[in-house]
């Protein structure tokens, strides 16, 4: 928060004092940010959209407890990306998108639609460490798999997606 | 270090996250590798690309609904589980949970407090309608009940009327259709509710029209007070109707077989026969023909050659000699007679008198000489107002 400009403070405090209609400015500023990060891990626009309302109501009941030093959208990202590994980790088979990408979002960039039609893990890795900017460290601890399973994941999905593209 | 341990720590040399060494041994192999350096050189591009991807992606729909239904269904839940959560809870949270209730409670009472308001509010727009409208049924049912009460009553000053060949001893009522025939008793008043009096002298007979605010004066004299206004009072002789033209007016008539004499004592009546309307002042005599309706209203106290004049021009088929006589005895309150005259003159004498009036009163503003030439009535009305300020 001590990060955030004058408006987001005051939103974050207004909602922090139960006023709805401050949180759903923040909603309304940081609703496209959680969706893309949803939708690129999950490759699947409903499942994208339930999480999207799951991250924001988790935050509403979590904003009390949200700490000083940290900017809204950092905190807001690392409650979209638990939320995410924790709907995979629970429905892991059922979210996997039996379509290709590629016809159900034409309207993509091609790099965004190799990252799409990367496998699940391949892709979640890519938009935690490549596209949120996480490190290796970060990306690892949150996947919860050794380092060099990250490693192999992180080296597959970047040789698929150079092979898929016209760099 | 393999060359497929170095190939899957490039990403990591590419974040300058690896230790010296580990970037050393990397650095050393990629010297040699061809395959390495040029996927280091592909993965630099990559991540060059991947940064430019949009931050955001908005929804198709809008979600907020959906995670206000969330917020929504949480706090219902929460009101129903309350005292549960409470008894469960520790010192803290149950003071929590009391600001809450405390400042739930406020709101609640602040609502009821604005609905309270308002419920008042629109009782007491009821109570005034209601009020109101009871006032207005009141005042209906008083009028209606006072138009009933306040019958037409004839009274016996002097002597003894008869009201339909009967006597009046010292009052009766005039009913709808009845007649009265003062006869030889000297004075009768008739009263006439919201209207006023008629006093009528011995032997004149005045017939009370069926279903008019009226009376029918056949012959005899009576001098009237008329009070109501916007001739709602009528009085009915032998070839005109009278009726105020401003409030108040006070009036004598005598009348006689087919000759009936008005004279105006007070206001302005307005008298409607022969197809013309004349306007009566105070101090001014009219004549009325059964045959031929009202004549030219003329001052009581005008001059005996600006009379005979007058009558020649209106019976004899007026000439220029009569006009002339006209123009040398008028005087300005002859300006009433004038105007008259100027409606029923022949259009060739009509400028005269239309600059005789203007003598005295002048056309009103806003009107043209030619209209009222052209005997515009509008005009003319205006121009007798004028002259009716001045009179």
């Amino acid at each position: 928060m001590s990060h955030d400009n004058k408006l987001i403070k005051s939103l974050i405090q207004n909602a922090q004092a139960g006023m709805n209609s401050a949180f759903e400015q923040l909603y309304k500023i940081n609703c496209g940010r959680v969706y893309a990060v949803c939708f690129r891990i999950l490759a699947n626009k409903t499942e994208a959209e339930k999480l999207t309302v799951r991250v924001f109501f988790t935050a509403w009941q979590q904003i009390k407890f949200m700490r000083s030093d940290m900017t809204f959208s950092s905190w807001l990202t690392g409650i979209t990306v638990f939320t995410v590994l924790q709907l995979i980790r629970e429905n892991a088979a059922e979210i996997q998108a039996k379509q290709p990408i590629s016809i159900k979002f034409p309207s993509l960039s091609p790099l965004e639609l190799a990252i799409l039609n990367l496998p699940r893990d391949e892709r979640t890795v890519v938009v935690l460490h490549d596209i949120e900017h996480y490190t290796f460290n970060e990306t690892t601890d949150m996947i919860g798999a050794p380092p060099r399973g990250v490693r192999e994941l992180l080296n597959s999905a970047h040789k698929k997606i150079i092979s898929e593209i016209d760099l | 270090m393999t060359h497929e341990d170095i190939n899957l720590l490039l990403e990591e040399y590419l974040d300058d996250t690896l230790d010296v060494d580990t970037a050393l041994e990397i650095e050393s192999h990629l010297s040699g590798c061809s395959d390495c350096s040029e996927y280091l050189y592909l993965l630099r591009v990559l991540k060059e690309k991947i940064i430019l991807l949009p931050n955001k992606i908005e929804p198709e729909t809008d979600l907020w609904l959906d995670v206000f239904k969330e917020i929504n269904d949480v706090k219902k839940a929460a009101a129903v589980t309350e005292p549960i959560m409470i008894r469960d809870m520790g010192t803290s949270k149950l003071k929590v949970n009391k600001k809450e209730m405390r400042e739930r409670e406020r709101v609640k009472k602040s609502i009821t407090k604005v609905l309270n308001k308002k419920i008042r509010t629109k009782k007491k727009i009821t109570t005034t309608l209601v009020i109101l409208l009871l006032c207005l049924t009141a005042a209906v049912i008083c009028f209606y009940v006072n138009s009933l009460s306040e019958n037409w009553e004839v009274k016996a000053v002097r002597g003894l009327p008869l009201l339909n060949n009967e006597k009046v001893l010292i009052t009766a009522d005039f009913d709808e259709g009845d007649i009265l025939n003062t006869s030889t008793a000297g004075q009768t008043e008739i009263s006439i509710p919201k209207a006023g009096k008629i006093t009528a002298s011995s032997n004149t007979i005045i017939k009370r029209i069926p279903g008019k605010y009226a009376v029918e004066f056949k012959k005899g004299t009576i001098s009237a007070s008329i009070t109501s206004t916007q001739e709602k009072f009528k009085i009915i002789i032998p070839g005109a109707n009278l009726a105020d033209h401003s409030p108040g007016c006070g009036f004598k008539i005598t009348s006689d077989t087919g000759y009936s004499l008005i004279e105006e004592l007070t206001s302005w009546l307005k008298i409607t026969g022969g197809g013309r309307e004349v306007y009566l002042p105070s101090n001014y005599n009219c004549a009325v023909w059964e045959s031929s309706g009202p004549g030219i209203p003329y001052f009581v106290n005008a001059s005996s050659p600006f009379i005979d004049a007058l009558q020649s021009f209106v019976f004899k088929r007026g000439s220029q000699t009569e006009i002339s006589l006209i123009e040398a005895n008028a005087a300005e309150y002859d300006v009433v007679s004038l105007w008259h005259l100027f409606q029923t003159a022949p259009e060739e004498f009509r400028l005269a008198i239309f600059n005789l009036i203007d003598k005295f009163v002048p056309p009103p503003t806003g009107s043209s000489q030619q209209e009222l030439l052209a005997l515009n009535k509008d005009m003319l009305m205006l121009w007798l107002k004028d002259i009716e300020k001045k009179y």
